[in-house]
Parts: C-alpha cells; structure tokens; sequence
C-alpha cells in the first residue's frame, strides 16, 4: 500500500514552488505550443499530468483546490464550456488519491492509465460538446478519432511530466 | 432496580460521545466543504448560460492576473521559434526568394489594373454624387492566447472595457472578419471566431445576394446556413457580411465559397465557406466600435425589390435570401478583391471597408433600379461593376501557412 499522506502534510515553500513553476509552464505550453499544432488530435490537456503530480505532492483539499484555480484558468481563456476543466481535473486529483492506496504511483504504466481515464472523459464531455451542433457523420468521426488519438497522447505522455514535478524524495 | 438503572446509564455513554460537539463539527466541516466545492462548481457552470457581457470579478481577476506571464511566455516562446526560422530553417530561402520575385511581378501588373480601376472609380463618384458613408473608429488590440485547449475557437486580446471594448463589437482585419467581442475584463477582452460554433453571422453572396446564416463548423470552416437549394450559389464566391444582424456592419468580408453540396431532398443546400482570414495565425486585430455597425444597419432599410429568377413562382414566403433585390446589388461590391497585392498602391481602393476608410458608394446610385425590369436573367442580377473586379476568378487567399 503506497501512503504519501505523510510526504504531502509537509508541503514546503521549494515543493510549492516546483508545483507553481509546473504548472505555469505547462500553462504557457498549453497557450502557445498546443494550440498551434496542426492537428485537432495533436492537442492533448497538459494540465492532467499535472494534476497528477499535485495530487501526489498535495493533501486532497490542497489538491482541490489547485484543480479547482488551474481549472478555472484554463474555463476562463477557453470561454466555453464552462465546468469541463475544473470538473475534469477535480475528479482526476480525487481519482489519484482513491486509487493510489491500491496501486503504486510511481508505475508508469499506472500513471499513463489513470491519465488515460481521465483524458477518455474529458474527451468523451468534449466530443458531445462540439458535436452539439448539427454535424454529418463524416465530421462527426473526424472529431471523435481526433479525441481518441488526443486520449492516447495524453496517456503516453503523462509520465515525462509527471515525473519532472515530483519531489525525488517523494518518488524513493 | 439501581444496579439496572446504572446499567442502562452506562450504555448511553457511547451515545453521547455520538452526539458530542466535537463530532457534530467534523461533521459540519465535511458538509460546508462538499456544500462550497458544489457551489463553486454550480457558479462555474452557470457561466456556460451567461449573456455576453463584462467579465465578473472572478473572471475578471484570473483574466489580469494570469494573462500578462503567458504573454511573457509567449514572447519568450516566439523568440525561441524566431530564432529558429531565421537561423537554422534557411535552406529553403533561396526557392522562396525566387517564388515571391515571381509572385511581385505577377502581383504589379494586377496592381496596375486595380489603380486603373480605383481611379475609374473615384471618377465615376464625383460624377453620380455618391454619398459617403462615415468612418468608422477601430480600436487595434494585439492577441495575447488563443483557446487554450485548442478545441474551442476564442482568442484573448489585450484590450478592454478600459479601452473602449464592449460585448459584440465586430472584431477585423485586413483580411475580412475574425468574430465579435463575447466579453470583456479591463484590459482583456474574449474574442469568438466566426469559426466557432457559437457564432451565427448574417452573410450574403457577393455576387447573387444570396442570404444565410454563416455558422461556425470547426476551425478550418464555416457553414453557410439556409440557404435554399434552388438559389445559385457557387464555389469561389465571396461571402460577405449582410449588416442585418446588428453586429457586424455590411460588407465585411467572411469567406469563399469551398464547397457546395445539394441535396435534392433538403429544403436547403450545404455550402461550405472557408474564412479568409487566417485564423489560426491572428496577431493584431480591429475591434469596431458599435457606432459604426448600428449606422450600417439602418442603411439597410431597402424597400422590397424584385426576387431572383431562380426562386420558383409557387413560393409564397420569400427566404431572407431572396430579399436580395434584383436591382441593388449590381453594383455594392464593398468587400475588396480576394487578391491583394502586396505592395500597397499610393491610393488605397475605397473597398478597404473592414476599417471603413474610405466612402462606400450607395448601391441605388450605382445603377437604375427603374431601367432593369423584374425576372431579368441570372446575369443581370450578379453584381457586375466595370470598377470592381469580379470576386469570382480572381486569385484565392493564400493558404495558411499551417494546415489549421
């Protein structure tokens, strides 16, 4: 049984400021790397990854309430779709907590399964949102493989991010 | 009796533990908790059912909080991307030289056909006594950050109320069309693109007067809706704002005609415009102010003119496509050519209309309505200018640079 409840009691100002400086970073990367790639599926949610990592570092409610701030950030300059983000990383720090007393964190291969999870819901809330408006089947399936592929790379590579955000103390 | 009476007092002990204070505000704790995350959480919900208007605070506090270390790392990251473009993706500079030293001796000799035209035009006003339409004043805002997600089609630009910016002010540029302004913060304002599919923009055929609903699809196109499947539209028209939806003031430019798609079953036809703006690769843009749209709408007024012969005489009720009188449009071919040069000419055309720069010549003047009978042939109703170049042929907009 995994118990980090015991690292996250003690959050210090250097673990806080890792977790701000990932965080921003991923946000800067989010807004001006992301959105510039060519492709829908190429589009992947940074922040997941991240909330995993906070998650580990956090206690639950310090959890929360970063899920809830990153979120809003992310709801406010997308400006639709209000909840999606917020309620997506919520569930994915709260996902991490539940699940991790069962699993061992550290495993990438659990780390690109819960991220995969979640990023399949966040794509699944997605994909009924944009397709809202009346589309034809081919547009449809262009936007539903697109989100498949985007859940995939979200997955593969939650662990080059998680990995750089904890603490090596945490990660022994 | 008494042993029996202790007994029973001691085994209501525990009981009161359960209903101690200190438990009962655990307890409470926990349900505050769950009770704000939901509340936080509904409040945030409820914005997707907010009207457009200025930011709230806590938006308004994220928006200039968050907005100027993702504009530092922006320009961080664009000097990082500069440097390589100018330093290590030169090999394909020689081929590009050798193609734009074609494209500028290609472009100046339609240069000098488009001054030929301006100057025709600018004669022929002063002769009819066109009468010129107001100036309308244009706030310049840089783009700080696209959609973050990259699935949803707003931008943030660094203008706000504080600026002049209210909700619904069209948003230009050179090009045509980007969207409206959804909200504003102080110094922020959020921007929908015409892509999104949130947006709805009153748009006609430049060439027929055709009328639609030009919807957002995704973020390489826009679907022109209700538009009938008996009316003319074909691939490469312009598309260009209609002025009636109040926001956005007539003539702009929206798109070209990709794609058309007739279903003989559908009441009405799918036509697939494609922006002419380069959406994805905004960096400066124009907000309207409102003065300018409103008075463009008025203008619109026209009384109700002749229907195309294209529409079929059984039909009772016109399509607001149909309006389109047979006589006005000859000849308002406000939006600009598709092609523009780059080299500007010393006197800009009068189509610049996305900053409304020059006058725009009224279309009852530009020809006489009373001399074209009603039901003419298909041709008399394009809008056939000897001033203007005829959008259709002409060059189409570059494409953009990434496939987006």
């Amino acid at each position: 049984m995994i118990v980090f409840s015991s690292d996250t009691q003690g959050l210090t100002a250097g673990k806080m400021m890792r977790l701000i400086f990932g965080a921003l970073l991923a946000l800067g990367l989010q807004a001006h790397l992301i959105d510039r790639l060519p492709y829908p599926a190429l589009r992947v949610d940074l922040l997941l990854p991240v909330m995993f990592a906070i998650a580990v570092e956090c206690s639950p409610l310090a959890a929360v309430l970063w899920a809830g701030l990153l979120g809003f950030v992310v709801d406010n300059f997308s400006g639709e779709f209000w909840g999606m983000h917020v309620g997506s990383y919520t569930i994915t720090v709260c996902l991490v907590h539940m699940a991790s007393e069962k699993f061992d964190w550290r495993n990438p291969a659990y780390q690109m399964g819960l991220i995969g999870v979640c990023a399949f819901g966040q794509s699944l809330a997605l994909g009924f949102f944009l397709c809202f408006v009346p589309m034809d089947v081919p547009e449809q399936t262009v936007i539903w493989i697109s989100l498949g592929i985007r859940t995939l790379l979200s997955a593969t590579i939650a662990p080059f991010l998680i990995y750089p955000m904890l603490n090596p103390r945490t990660m022994t | 009796m008494q042993l029996g009476r202790l007994s029973v007092v001691k085994i209501e002990v525990p009981d009161m533990k359960f209903f101690s204070t200190g438990v009962w505000l655990r307890r409470l704790r926990g349900a505050l908790l769950i009770l704000v995350f939901i509340s936080v959480f509904l409040y945030i919900f409820s914005l997707n059912f907010r009207t457009p208007s200025k930011m709230d605070v806590l938006q308004r506090s994220v928006t200039e909080t968050v907005s100027p270390p993702i504009r530092l790392f922006g320009k961080l990251f664009s000097a990082f991307e500069q440097f390589f473009r100018d330093y290590i993706w030169l090999r394909n500079l020689r081929g590009e030289n050798e193609s734009l030293k074609r494209e500028i001796a290609e472009l100046q000799s339609k240069l000098t056909s488009y001054q030929e035209a301006y100057v025709e035009n600018q004669r022929l006003r002063r002769l009819l006594d066109f009468k010129t339409s107001s100036m309308a004043e244009t706030i310049p805002a840089q783009v700080i950050v696209h959609d973050l997600t990259g699935w949803f089609q707003t931008l943030m630009v660094d203008k706000g109320f504080r600026d002049g910016v209210a909700a619904d002010m069209p948003v230009v540029n050179d090009e045509g069309v980007i969207g409206r302004v959804l909200d504003v913060s102080d110094h922020y304002s959020r921007i929908v693109l015409i892509t999104d599919q949130g947006s709805a923009v009153d748009a006609i055929d430049q060439r027929n007067r055709v009328r639609g609903i030009l919807r957002g699809k995704d973020a390489n196109g826009c679907l022109l809706k209700y538009v009938r499947g008996n009316l003319d539209v074909k691939e490469g028209d312009l598309v260009i704002t209609s002025g009636k939806d109040g926001i956005y003031p007539k003539g702009l430019r929206l798109g070209v005609v990709h794609a058309v798609y007739k279903d003989p079953v559908d009441l009405f036809q799918k036509v697939d415009v494609r922006p002419l703006v380069r959406l994805s690769a905004i960096e400066e843009v124009l907000i309207i102010k409102r003065g300018g749209a409103g008075q463009d709408v008025e203008e619109e007024e026209q009384p109700p003119a002749a229907q195309p012969e294209t529409q079929p005489q059984t039909q009772t009720k016109p399509a607001p496509s149909a309006q389109a009188p047979a006589t006005k449009p000859v000849t308002k071919p406000l939006a600009k050519p598709l092609t523009k040069p780059l080299t500007k000419p010393a006197a800009k055309p009068p189509a610049q209309i996305t900053s409304k720069s020059k006058p725009q010549p009224k279309p009852e003047t530009q020809t006489n309505p009373k001399s074209k009978p009603q039901g003419q042939g298909k041709t008399q109703n394009r809008p056939r200018d000897k001033t203007q170049p005829e959008p259709q042929g002409q060059a189409k907009p570059k494409p953009p640079v990434d496939a987006r």
